[in-house]
């Protein structure tokens, strides 16, 4: 009977331990997340990407996606290759405060401005190109000038001081896609993008997951293996 | 033993007792007592599983290298412990392996990663409820003209790598380099190839490493200073009476005009420029041609015009003059070319010996190994026999042959011991040798020395080689042109002498993008010049070794970031400007020597040197006919776009009859007084070997070697990666009692130097050989890569300089080899990824059996026609089925993706294993390098890599070098395996790898058969892997190419990127043109990164639905799938069906057939 009473004792005793204990194993959970973070390609940990709003630049090195609190750390699960999108809570509906408050519903609609006027790359790049300030100058020079987001814009010009806008729509890093051939075979911007011209603040219109590119890609007999967008 | 460990047997039978003991008393799961004999056994079985593990890790060859002794079935030998299994490594934990301290057996138990395992589940949780992060998108200000973020744009430039001056194409997206490639026809490479070295030049461009602002030095550290400081500091000291010297690499004929301009303005002299290149073949050759000829130059063989090539010693293809011109030039002249009306099919031939196993060697069709140091007697036998060939046919005047047997005579009593030394067999052969010469005269050609057999007699051998050629009609059949085909060498003969003598007095001497503490043995005193030199001002693009005694260490712009220029061939020049904005607050070393100048107060008079540039090329353009009204801005632009000028007159090059194969009458010269053979010294005693030190041609001298991925690939005839080795001919080793990994300590004659390496046993050195190339031994902590990698083999050689130019030697010098009882693990890739059928991977066939077979043959011959219990390959329902219920069919037939299916071709009889494929191939795809702990544990991440085989006897082995990558299987076994569908079919033949699909299970890298699959243990990113820095700076990734994290298994993907890239021009070509209908097949021109690059041009790609090259090439009689059998005859090996085929190496097979019937074999230009 010793050994049951043994057993019995230990396993109270472990049992108390892990009460006491549980703090601490929370925080190395979150350690190992941090560690996780950091040895992503993206280099931030991801508490601090998304407290201090930090801007990850794509252009650096596109990688599988940031970090992540996952399995991933002791086994070579999925940890590694979950893509940011399935973290975002936010699908289509994001429409986030941008640092000018640019109207499209007053350009591309009351105004009926081409969106290939500013968004010049969507033809020949696979960015649509977010237009460079002198796009904006070549207009607000002489147009309402009086207005203070304006002043404000010119205030950038002459400072030259680039804007940093918000992305609005933002693909997980493994997905390579591409305005041009899209443009090229004819999709209308609003396809993806929605009544962009009704919009006063622009924001996400479209789920952008794969599920709702591969049904477009179906309908339209474009390719639907892996390797069109995944490379 | 006391703490003997049990068995697991051991344990199951006490547990059984133990069980029964227990009986019913309790199903809980139990904690036992502590001291009973149940729970000693449970530690002992977990410890004993353990010991099994770490056995698994530590394992000699590791799970990824199968036991040497294994014979594999087949012709050849991947390493030569398989012939020879007494050599191999055995007992190797070696100290060291383990630097990387996450490479440590898993430090945990199970039970802490279960409760750590539990917890992480629990954040993981949490952290999927966060919100996006926010990403922002930065537009220019203002946007350049011209300009589309995202849309590649290109130009024209000069590699500045190394003195051959390839151009190069330079792809930049949004303002950063990305990619290098050869630019098409330049007349150095013309096919648009470029080595690895070239390549490689990106990762230096971003290398983290380099200096970020000028540094001075106080008397301890080195401070970070500014421009006007550095200006304000060294004008003064350039001013007045002080005299001032430059060192440097080759420069063109108008960058020297420049350092001699600035050199002049100071007081000084052109005397004090010191140009030198650590291959001395430029100098000997220069020399040579200077002594016979009276013109300081050297020819450039146009090998293409050449059918019988004997190389002595020669390096033509590796570390020569210009590798990436020869290779081209040599396939062309003695490759195998099929059949084309009206020219039958030819091979040409091409015999070379030599005492180090090179990779040059390795391409030939004989390759005698001959004692080191002997390359000049050997010479010297060839001219005889060639003298005495002609006098005998009444072809040679009695005045040359009076000259030749006055040197034959003149060296006879030395001549006499190399004779016997040789023996025989290899007599006759020379004799063999020069009878074949003579009857192919006007299309032979003799090229010696190289780097191997840079010893004192580099020159007398280019003299002795020059008279063969002479003799031979090389330079009246223009293989050789000394007329119009000629390399001026912007540099003096006596450049190293003159500095070694002269620069201790000087004042102030500039160092610039040179490091001659590296590339000068110690013996040569290197160090106390520079110490005796008042103020030594390093200019580099890099922080090199020689900083060590400068007081000033200045930045210079890149290569990538600078203007230059470069007489590639006589009249022919080549223009180098920036391509991308500088990075850090470096100068181009030109424009610091004008400010320093002005600072001084003799200013240069130039603005800039891009503007002294313009004034030189002006001059160029003043002599040039062109057409009236043609300004000189339109000339130098239309020059910066094109990124070369051809200004030899057009009708001269023209009028000059290439094709002309009239041999005039030779006159040898007498040169006995220049050659002077040294009698063969037979070794002092069994341990004593002759040194060879070659310039490594990755790593060169050590200027290339803080580039990871030119220490990743590895040399490609060792395989050894980030390391220096010895190495020594096989049944040496066995004589001296050393196997592989083995260290020895090689000591100087004297006995005063010594330095340690490991011992790693090669075939086909010779054996009175050790050879240990350069680049490695850099003692420099800013130089983190390169930093006690290897070690330096100058180190132990002591003063040896050319007899004639007093250029360095770096072979044939007498060292003594002492064994050491310590090991050292190189990391040699020979045995990874192993495939164990030989026979059916690498293949030879004969000239005349394969004309005999293409005259056989009855129908065309099909690789694909493999019965399969599947439906074929091009019926669009194999792939479509899963749209059929919602479309009809026969819409899907004319689905773009059905005109593709993308296959591959590489010629094996091309190859000639340079490595240049997996450089470019690791900076297309972002493929990290791992370093030399990663690659011990076989996890090296090339997605092709370059296979060496022996065959043949260890002495005088054949060797084939195979370049693998993904088959793109159409029956993949990986695809099958993979459980979440990573790895899927492509529609276009491709087998594509989904990153984010992967779960890294490593099932497809097990089902593999060609063991191509790369599994990222690690996130290989910006940090440091095995403490070494990797060189991923996020600026110098290719933004076109996801960067795999840990965890994903990755593979070639035939450059998808690009193919997709190829399409939508495609597409937006039609669009533009106004048709409809998207693009077809014959629209889209893709080069994969490997074939663009590949020297040889062995590697074709392209789409196997058109009647394209590659189509033909897969039809050629000469194609073979790997592991693929033989389909003519019914054997269809593993039946996997790949995309890729290769094309097997032709050989000589007797005597040249009839070549009277013309047998089509799908001709191969490029």
């Amino acid at each position: 009977m010793s050994v049951v009473r043994v057993g019995v004792v230990r396993v109270g005793v472990v049992h108390r331990m892990q009460t006491l204990l549980l703090p601490l194993f929370l925080a190395l959970g979150i350690g190992g997340a941090f560690s996780l973070g950091e040895d992503d390609a993206q280099g931030l940990p991801a508490f601090a990407a998304q407290e201090s709003q930090q801007v990850t630049q794509k252009s650096d090195g596109h990688s599988l996606g940031r970090g992540r609190l996952v399995f991933g750390w002791w086994m070579w699960t999925p940890g590694d290759t979950v893509d940011d999108s399935m973290q975002n809570s936010v699908v289509a509906g994001y429409v986030p405060d941008q640092p000018l408050p640019f109207s499209h519903k007053l350009h591309a609609g009351e105004r009926q401005i081409a969106c290939a006027y500013c968004h010049s790359g969507a033809r020949r790049s696979p960015s649509a190109v977010v237009p460079g300030l002198d796009t904006c100058m070549g207009c607000h020079k002489v147009v309402a000038t009086d207005r203070e987001p304006i002043k404000q814009l010119q205030q950038k010009w002459q400072n030259k001081e680039p804007i940093a806008w918000i992305k609005v729509h933002d693909l997980p890093d493994h997905v390579r896609f591409t305005h041009k051939p899209h443009i090229l075979a004819n999709m209308s911007c609003e396809s993806c993008h929605g009544d962009v011209k009704s919009m006063e603040k622009l924001g996400q219109w479209a789920p952008l997951q794969m599920g709702w590119c591969v049904s477009c890609h179906k309908e339209r007999q474009a390719p639907i293996n892996c390797q069109t967008c995944h490379y | 033993m006391a703490n003997e460990i049990k068995t697991p047997e051991a344990c199951v039978e006490v547990e059984g007792v133990k069980a029964q003991g227990r009986g019913a008393e309790s199903s809980s799961a139990l904690v036992p007592e502590p001291e009973s004999d149940v729970a000693e056994c449970a530690d002992a079985r977990e410890l004993s599983v353990t010991q099994q593990e770490l056995q698994e890790v530590l394992a000699p060859q590791g799970p990824f290298e199968a036991p040497a002794t294994v014979m594999v079935p087949g012709d050849y030998y991947a390493a030569v412990e398989e012939v020879m299994p007494d050599l191999g490594a055995t007992d190797e934990a070696v100290a060291g392996d383990y630097a990387d301290p996450r490479d440590q057996p898993f430090p945990m138990d199970r039970r802490d990663f279960m409760k750590l395992f539990s917890l992480s589940a629990l954040a993981a949780g949490t952290g999927a409820c966060l919100p996006r992060p926010v990403e922002k998108i930065i537009p220019y200000v203002d946007q350049p003209v011209d300009t589309v973020p995202g849309v590649a744009q290109h130009y024209a430039t000069t590699c500045g790598e190394c003195p051959a001056a390839c151009g190069v194409v330079v792809k930049t997206k949004d303002g950063r380099p990305i990619k290098l490639e050869g630019s098409k026809g330049h007349k150095v490479n013309e096919s648009g190839a470029l080595c690895g070295v070239g390549q490689a030049a990106l990762q230096g461009l971003y290398h983290p490493e380099r200096l970020k602002a000028p540094q001075m030095r106080s008397p301890q550290r080195w401070v970070e200073s500014a421009w006007p400081d550095v200006w304000q500091r060294l004008g003064p000291l350039c001013s007045g009476t002080s005299k001032v010297g430059i060192f440097t690499r080759h420069l063109s004929e108008h960058a020297r005009d420049f350092y001699g301009l600035f050199l002049r303005s100071l007081g000084g002299s052109v005397s004090d420029l010191y140009t030198w290149e650590s291959r001395s073949l430029w100098v000997a050759t220069a020399k040579a041609h200077q002594l016979v000829f009276g013109r300081w130059g050297v020819p450039r063989a146009q090998l293409s015009r050449a059918r019988l090539i004997v190389g002595v010693g020669s390096d033509v293809l590796e570390t020569g003059m210009s590798p990436v011109y020869h290779s081209r030039e040599f396939r062309k002249g003695v490759g195998y070319q099929p059949a084309r009306h009206p020219h039958p099919a030819r091979k040409g031939r091409f015999v070379q010996w030599e005492s180090v196993m090179s990779l040059t060697g390795a391409q030939a069709d004989q390759r005698h190994t001959i004692a080191a140091g002997s390359e000049l007697a050997l010479l010297l036998l060839l001219l005889d026999a060639l003298a005495r060939g002609l006098e005998s046919r009444g072809e040679l005047s009695s005045r040359s042959f009076r000259a030749a047997s006055d040197l034959l005579k003149a060296n006879e009593k030395a001549l006499a011991s190399h004779r016997e030394v040789l023996g025989e067999d290899k007599r006759a052969a020379v004799e063999q040798l020069a009878q074949d010469l003579l009857a192919s005269r006007g299309e032979a050609v003799v090229l010696a020395g190289g780097s191997s057999s840079a010893t004192q007699q580099a020159t007398a051998i280019q003299l002795v080689a020059l008279q063969c050629n002479e003799l031979l009609g090389a330079y009246s059949s223009s293989v050789l042109d000394f007329e119009h085909n000629w390399i001026p060498v912007p540099a003096g003969s006596d450049d190293l002498t003159r500095f070694m003598s002269r620069a201790s007095d000087l004042d102030v001497l500039f160092i610039i993008d040179h490091d001659p503490l590296q590339a000068l043995p110690a013996a040569w005193g290197v160090a106390d010049i520079l110490k005796s030199v008042g103020t030594v001002v390093s200019v580099q693009s890099f922080p090199r070794s020689c900083e060590a005694y400068a007081q000033f260490a200045l930045p210079a712009h890149h290569s990538l970031e600078s203007w230059g220029d470069a007489e590639v061939v006589k009249g022919v020049w080549s223009l180098r400007q920036p391509t991308v904005r500088p990075l850090t607050d470096s100068r181009q070393a030109e424009d610091i020597l004008m400010w320093i100048a002005a600072a001084a107060g003799k200013p240069l008079g130039y603005e800039s040197y891009r503007a002294y540039l313009w004034s030189k090329w002006k001059e160029l353009y003043q002599k040039l006919p062109k057409s009236p009204g043609m300004k000189f801005d339109y000339f130098i632009k239309a020059a910066l776009r094109k990124g070369w000028i051809d200004s030899t007159a057009q009708g001269d090059s023209q009028n000059h009859d290439h094709g002309a194969k009239s041999v005039r009458r030779a006159e040898l010269k007498d040169i006995s007084a220049q050659v002077r053979l040294q009698p063969y010294l037979p070794p002092s005693s069994d341990r004593h070997l002759k040194i060879m030190a070659p310039y490594d041609h990755r790593l060169g001298d050590g200027f290339h070697s803080h580039l990871p991925v030119l220490q990743e690939i590895g040399n490609p005839m060792t395989t050894i990666a980030w390391d220096s080795y010895a190495a020594i001919n096989p049944y040496t080793c066995r004589a001296l009692g050393v196997k592989r990994n083995d260290v020895i300590r090689v000591l100087s004659a004297d006995g005063k130097r010594s330095i340690e390496v490991a011992v790693f046993p090669l075939p086909g050195v010779a054996r009175d050989a050790i050879v240990i190339p350069q680049g490695g031994g850099i003692e420099d902590e800013r130089n983190t890569i390169a930093h006690r990698v290897g070690i330096n083999p100058l180190d132990v050689l002591s003063r040896l300089q050319d007899d004639v130019t007093g250029e360095l030697a770096s072979s044939g010098e007498e060292v003594l080899i002492q064994n050491t009882s310590r090991r050292y693990r190189l990391a040699a890739m020979q045995k990874h990824n192993d495939i164990a059928n030989r026979a059916d991977v690498y293949r030879k066939v004969g000239f005349n059996e394969l004309q005999k077979k293409m005259s056989q043959r009855r129908k065309p011959k099909n690789l694909d026609q493999v019965p399969d219990l599947y439906p074929s390959l091009d019926k669009p329902e194999t792939y479509m089925h899963f749209q059929r219920n919602t479309h009809d069919p026969s819409q899907d037939l004319k689905k773009s993706t059905l005109d593709y299916r993308w296959g591959m071709s590489v010629d094996l009889d091309r190859c000639t294993g340079c490595g240049a494929c997996m450089v470019a191939c690791s900076l297309e795809n972002n493929v990290p390098q791992v370093g030399r702990d990663q690659i011990n544990l076989g996890r090296e991440m090339f997605w092709i890599r370059l296979d060496r085989y022996f065959d043949g006897s260890v002495d005088e082995p054949g060797v084939s070098f195979q370049p693998v990558m993904c088959q793109q299987c159409n029956h993949a076994p990986c695809e099958a395996v993979c459980p979440v569908f990573a790895t899927t079919h492509d529609p276009e033949g491709i087998n594509a790898m989904t990153y984010n699909r992967c779960v890294g299970t490593r099932y497809c890298a097990n089902a593999c058969p060609y063991k191509v699959r790369r599994f990222n243990w690690w996130t290989h990113k910006f940090g440091v892997i095995g403490q070494r820095l990797q060189d991923r700076t996020p600026r110098a990734l290719n933004p076109d190419v996801t960067v795999r994290t840990r965890g994903v298994m990755e593979k070639c993907n035939f450059c998808v990127g690009r193919i997709r890239d190829a399409k939508h021009a495609a597409q937006e070509k039609r669009a533009n043109s106004g048709q409809s209908g998207g693009m077809r097949g014959a629209d889209v021109a893709v080069e994969t990164a490997c074939q663009q690059t590949c020297p040889a041009s062995a590697i074709s790609f392209g789409n196997l639905k058109e009647p394209s090259l590659v189509t033909q090439l897969r039809r050629s009689e000469r194609a073979y799938l790997m592991l693929g059998g033989d389909p003519d005859h019914g054997h269809y090996g593993i039946k996997t069906l790949p995309n890729v085929s290769y094309l097997a190496e032709v050989m000589h097979d007797g005597k040249p057939v009839d070549q009277g019937h013309h047998v089509d074999d799908h001709s191969h230009g490029h």
